[in-house]
């Protein structure tokens, strides 16, 4: 059996690798060579993929834990470096690690000729590291650790074209609102702590120590402390994962290169909040208030940004939106205790998402940088394969009846039927959701891939499949969102491998949760079919609108009109809560109270520097007049101590 | 011949040494009155030592001490004055002002 | 466990064996000079080595205390530092440092120095304290003379011999009085005496003398005028060694005299020592805002850290004589790091802020050893200087002594402004290309990075705090 701690290792290995390649080489005008740095950047994932999967094959069901050392050690807190490899761990690491390993070789091709190449693949692997030690930490605490190095790479990487001041700019917006949500995090932690110290941060003993509250009945006394610290978990999961309220840095951290987009933005760190949601299940069980809380900022984030994904006319933006829309499927079926469920939809997810990105990368880059569906088109004949990956892609997203899709969207809507608190309305809405996703993505498959070719003539010339090292990441992920589904197809008998292996996690948790529930009497078959309709339905209104002449593009890719008060209108909402108070709150200490400052500093200065030219015009050079002030000194002392003794 | 009588005659030997350290200005004149200074003291002890002290051998063993200590103080005080002579060729403190900021 | 006696003799030996052996070996041998200090650092060893249990007595009134195994300790490194840092000026001259002759008889004298400091430190009657208190200061006396050439050094030596023998006459008269006052020599019998008759005229007439004699010595306020000639005109190892070892005997003095023979009336004193800490600090703080002489500045600097000294007397016994150790190790640490680069900076040119410039540009080692040292005079928190001045506010707070203690924070800020104009000629003014190129040998390089050490970690590492600390409240 191999050492757990060697997952997270190989990236670190790999990142520093690649810094020490980036810095040594950062005077010279051409840059490392690629095919050895792109070699290096790919082998460290690849490795810590192995791992992952030599692991994975001989699991036993609790998991397997190992502890490295001590972190933290004060009178306070004790804190270990372990890990904790279980089912849902595995689940993770397997598609973090896997489909980072596809990412990097596609980035190898999408990053080629770029100055910053070997800095590219350092912050990749960093964030493969701080991803991996984020799902495989047994502690919140080391948790929160990769939780905040996978905002840093996303910042980072938000921003790697540093020169360009928007990308800049969106690198500090996803920044600023990921650290509003992780003070969530944070006061979480310290919730828990002051319910039970330092050692409930650990899952492990977290989950004895509420199993042991429950079955003694003295939970009701922390309860609202762990209200509290479910709400403020809750939070922090709503700023990593884009959901309302802090969902407006995702649509512009797509600034980024577009693996960036597909591996971080998409497929892996937006997901760390369901992750978290899911690794404190036990916790959320116990407070059903916080878990409809859940529920319902899921089924708007879904519905609202589906409706902004309409507007969109960034190719990169719509898919943006459209994760945000899928987030909110997520966080609907935690919402619900189906936590495996929502883990599931992350999986496929992960897949259609990375192979919907890089198609769109692939497209991008054969238009030179071109992200305007508007100019595009006709793109269905000239890049066959891609083509095919993005509707690959597409049908499973659209939850077509046998795509990865269909199988884990399926799920959450049974589910919210089933065991939702008003079960049948929020079923409503989500299917309503379902149409609007097939619509949005059907405009998005129509624009760029079927009509006419409208971009520029000089593009025209040179749009071509992308080569290999592009190409077979894709394809993978392609089949990948074709045939993930069937990990859990909940309609045929038997294949439930996908819930069997997070049952040891989340199992005893979501029975608890479902028992006052009765079950439906619905036939699944129902269900499958109305979603089926959904994405059928949502088809034909795309084909209906968007099969007829695209008008002209003019100015930017922004959304216009009712579009865009729709899709600007949390940035507003962020304007008038956040950054308008402070901004006022900074004006008042900056002008008011520093003028004050200020001057009392000149004051005390002024007084300061009097003095000491008096000191130092009182430094007497003769003997005698020293020796006279000393006994005019003690003379003086004297008189102090005859008055203060009452003898004068 | 009272306590009070003896303790007022060393602390106007005091006096007279501060008075003769700040008055004059010759080195060897100045050292002359801090010897008077510590004589002021060491009268006091003889003094405490002959009326009122339960330990009246100390007073005395002190002052023996006393008067070899200031010798090793006079003889280096007076090393320095003969350096300083040999430097300088006078012995005015007012002439002690090269030592400034 | 060894006898508790032996390091003193040997201390006690150690000058005559390097003389004689100076008398005996070629001209230019540096046999002495390894003698002193393999035999400081022996006996460095050996103080660590002795049981710090009880307190030992040898015929009644030689004392070795927790306090004073812990003082020995300092003053031994402090003459250790001390002689390296001598070293260099008995190598070569100058335009601006005369080279020093008779290492030998030089270091041999420190030591004795060293010795009276221990003699003070024992004593548990009032004439092995006045031996031990002259036998510390004569021989500064002499040290400060050393440069027989320098007319400079000779007026620094003549003022200095004259304000401290009118600084022992003052003492003598405090004995006087205070035996007049008890009958005794013993500090036993005193403080018996003290608790009985608290407000006794002679008692306070005495107090009044003794205070103002160790203030001489310890430089406090008004009776500090002689330090910044002195510190200035003396030979710049004897400056080094004057504001360490006889300040930390000055201080040993006041808090032996404090806790020992007039703790009876410690309550009553408090209001004058924290007046007389709070002006000195004040004025010591204010006198080296406008000087641009190194060592002028120093002068000023070290009578400001008197002030914060004399602040730990006003706390509980066990608390204000650790942190008092504690701080004369971290002073004496930060102090000799600073005299160190000093030296360096003076052996070609002259000894003023504007030589520092350019400092950081030329020799990066010693700007950021210099900002180590300063900031930690200054007490910046993660030095050691911080936690240094930290327990001595901790100590006076103990006893309450709240507002000194905000008077005293309030001069820190003062004081970081002085210490990073240095900084500031050393980081921010531009090089002064007339400036000659500085020359460090090996010694000062090893003793500079011991020392920037020593004072980074002594605050990091809890070993030179926690072990005081232990000591003393054994």
């Amino acid at each position: 059996m191999i050492p757990l701690w060697l997952i997270p290792l190989f990236p670190l290995v790999g990142t520093i690798v690649l810094a020490i390649i980036a810095l040594s080489s950062s005077d010279s005008k051409q840059g490392p060579a690629e095919s050895i740095t792109g070699a290096v950047a790919v082998l460290f994932p690849i490795l810590s993929f192995l791992s992952v999967v030599t692991l994975s094959v001989g699991m036993p069901v609790e998991g397997i834990r190992g502890t490295i050392g001590t972190w933290i050690d004060t009178a306070a807190i004790q804190v270990n470096i372990g890990f904790l490899f279980d089912g849902l761990s595995r689940v993770m690491l397997l598609f973090i690690t896997g489909i980072g390993s596809l990412i990097a070789i596609y980035s190898v091709g999408y990053m080629h000729k770029d100055r910053s190449f070997a800095r590219f693949f350092a912050y990749i692997n960093l964030f493969l590291f701080s991803m991996t030690i984020l799902v495989l930490g047994d502690s919140l605490l080391l948790t929160f650790l990769g939780w905040e190095g996978v905002g840093l790479c996303s910042y980072l990487l938000i921003g790697f074209w540093h020169t360009d001041l928007k990308n800049t700019k969106a690198g500090n917006k996803a920044f600023i609102v990921n650290r509003v949500g992780d003070v969530g995090f944070l006061l979480g932690m310290l919730c828990l702590v002051s319910i039970g110290g330092s050692a409930l941060l650990s899952y492990d003993a977290l989950n004895a120590w509420l199993l042991n509250a429950l079955s003694l009945g003295s939970i009701s006394n922390a309860m609202p402390l762990l209200s509290l610290a479910g709400l403020l978990f809750f939070f922090g999961c709503t700023g990593k994962s884009a959901q309302i309220p802090l969902l407006t840095w995702l649509p512009d951290a797509m600034a980024g290169p577009t693996p960036v987009s597909a591996l971080i933005h998409a497929a892996t760190m937006v997901t760390s909040g369901v992750y978290l949601l899911a690794r404190l299940s036990n916790l959320f069980v116990l407070i059903p208030a916080v878990l409809n809380i859940v529920l319902f900022v899921g089924l708007l984030t879904a519905f609202w940004a589906a409706i902004a994904g309409l507007f969109q006319n960034d190719i990169k933006k719509v898919l943006a939106y459209s994760t945000i829309s899928q987030l909110g499927y997520m966080f609907m079926a935690a919402g619900v205790a189906a936590f495996d469920v929502s883990i599931f939809h992350v999986f496929t997810h992960a897949f259609f998402k990375a192979a919907l990105f890089l198609g769109a990368g692939a497209v991008i880059h054969s238009l030179t940088g071109e992200q305007d569906m508007r100019r595009m088109g006709g793109l269905l004949k000239k890049m066959p394969l891609t083509s095919l990956v993005m509707i690959f892609g597409f049908l499973a997203i659209i939850g077509f009846p046998g795509f990865a899709g269909f199988w884990s969207k399926d799920l959450i809507l049974e589910r919210l039927y089933v065991s939702g608190p008003m079960g049948p309305y929020v079923y409503a809405i989500a299917l309503l959701t379902a149409v609007i996703t097939a619509v949005y993505m059907g405009r998005l498959i129509i624009m760029t891939f079927f009509g006419k070719y409208r971009g520029s003539k000089e593009n025209e010339a040179h749009i071509h499949e992308a080569p290999a090292s592009m190409l077979i990441p894709m394809l993978l992920l392609s089949v990948g969102s074709a045939f993930a589904g069937f990990l859990w197809a909940g309609l045929i008998p038997g294949a439930e491998f996908f819930r069997e292996m997070l049952a040891p996690v989340v199992g005893a948790a979501q029975s608890y949760a479902m028992l006052g529930h009765t079950a439906a009497h619905l036939s699944p078959w129902i269900f499958a079919a109305l979603g089926t309709l959904a994405a059928i339905i949502g088809m034909l209104i795309a084909w209906y609108l968007f099969m007829r002449p695209v008008p002209e593009a003019k100015g930017g890719s922004e959304p216009q009109g009712f579009g865009a008060s729709w899709t600007f209108a949390f940035d507003k909402l962020h304007e008038y809560v956040g950054i308008i108070p402070t901004k006022v709150v900074a004006w008042l200490l900056d002008v008011v109270v520093n003028t004050i400052i200020m001057k009392a500093q000149w004051l005390t200065g002024g007084i300061i520097e009097i003095l000491g030219d008096g000191i130092r015009a009182f430094q007497v050079r003769k003997v005698r007049l020293q020796a006279a002030l000393s006994f005019i000194g003690m003379a003086l002392i004297t008189i102090l101590v005859l008055i203060y003794g009452g003898l004068l | 011949m009272t306590l009070l009588n003896c303790l007022l005659l060393s602390f106007i030997l005091f006096g007279i040494g501060i008075f003769g350290l700040l008055r004059r200005r010759h080195l060897v004149a100045m050292l002359i009155s801090i010897e008077i200074m510590l004589n002021a003291a060491n009268m006091n002890f003889i003094t405490f030592a002959y009326f009122s002290a339960e330990d009246s051998s100390a007073g005395a063993v002190f002052n023996l001490f006393v008067i070899a200590v200031t010798a090793c103080e006079m003889a280096i005080a007076l090393a320095i004055v003969v350096s300083m002579y040999r430097r300088r060729h006078s012995l005015d403190v007012n002439e002690l002002r090269s030592l400034h900021e | 466990m060894i006898h508790f006696l032996l390091p003193d003799i040997l201390l006690l030996f150690l000058p005559f064996l390097i003389v004689t052996i100076r008398l005996f070996s070629p001209k230019r041998s540096l046999l002495p000079w390894y003698i002193a200090v393999f035999g400081l650092s022996i006996i460095f060893i050996l103080l660590n080595c002795i049981s710090v249990g009880e307190t030992h007595l040898f015929l009644s009134n030689w004392k070795v205390d927790r306090f004073g195994i812990l003082m020995r300790e300092f003053l031994v490194l402090a003459a250790l530092m001390g002689i390296s840092f001598s070293k260099e000026y008995f190598n070569y001259s100058s335009d601006f440092t005369p080279r020093m002759h008779q290492l030998s008889e030089f270091m041999a004298t420190v030591i004795m120095a060293t010795f009276g400091g221990i003699v003070v430190l024992s004593a548990s009657d009032l004439l092995t304290f006045f031996l031990g208190l002259e036998l510390a200061t004569i021989p500064m006396y002499a040290l400060t003379a050393w440069n027989k050439k320098d007319s400079i050094g000779s007026e620094a030596a003549t003022k200095y011999i004259l304000m401290g023998s009118v600084a022992t006459a003052f003492e003598l008269f405090g004995f006087s009085y205070l035996y007049g006052f008890s009958g005794s020599m013993l500090f036993s019998e005193i403080a018996a005496k003290v608790v009985l008759n608290p407000s006794s005229p002679l008692l306070w007439i005495s107090v009044l003398f003794l205070l103002s004699g160790i203030g001489f010595k310890l430089t406090l306020f008004p009776f500090h005028t002689w330090a910044p000639d002195v510190y200035e005109g003396a030979p710049t190892p004897v400056t080094a060694i004057l504001s360490v070892t006889s300040k930390a005997v000055a201080i040993s003095f006041v808090s032996i005299l404090v806790f020992g023979p007039l703790y009876g009336i410690k309550e009553q004193m408090a209001p004058f020592l924290s007046l007389l800490a709070g002006i000195t600090l004040f004025v010591g703080n204010l006198g080296a805002l406008k000087q641009y002489k190194l060592r002028r500045f120093m002068a000023y600097s070290s009578i400001s850290q008197a002030g914060y000294l004399l602040i730990a007397v006003l706390g509980p016994f066990e608390l204000a004589l650790s942190s008092i150790v504690y701080y004369l190790f971290i002073y004496a640490f930060s102090n000799f790091l600073a005299f160190f680069i000093f030296g360096v900076i003076e052996r070609n040119r002259p000894e003023t802020f504007d030589s520092l410039r350019g400092l950081s540009k030329e020799s990066p080692f010693l700007a950021v050893a210099l900002a180590i040292a300063l900031f930690s005079l200054a007490g910046i928190p993660p030095l050691a200087g911080f936690l240094g001045k930290f327990q001595l506010f901790y100590s006076a707070a103990q006893s309450h002594h709240y507002i000194l203690i905000t008077f005293a924070i309030l001069n820190n800020v003062l004081a970081l402004y002085y210490y990073i104009q240095i900084l500031k000629s050393a980081w921010v003014d531009p090089p002064d290309s007339s400036l000659f190129h500085l020359i460090v040998n090996l010694r000062q390089k090893i003793w500079i990075f011991l020392l920037s050490i020593a004072i980074l970690f002594g605050a990091m590492l809890p070993f030179l705090n926690d072990n005081i600390f232990r000591i003393m409240n054994y």
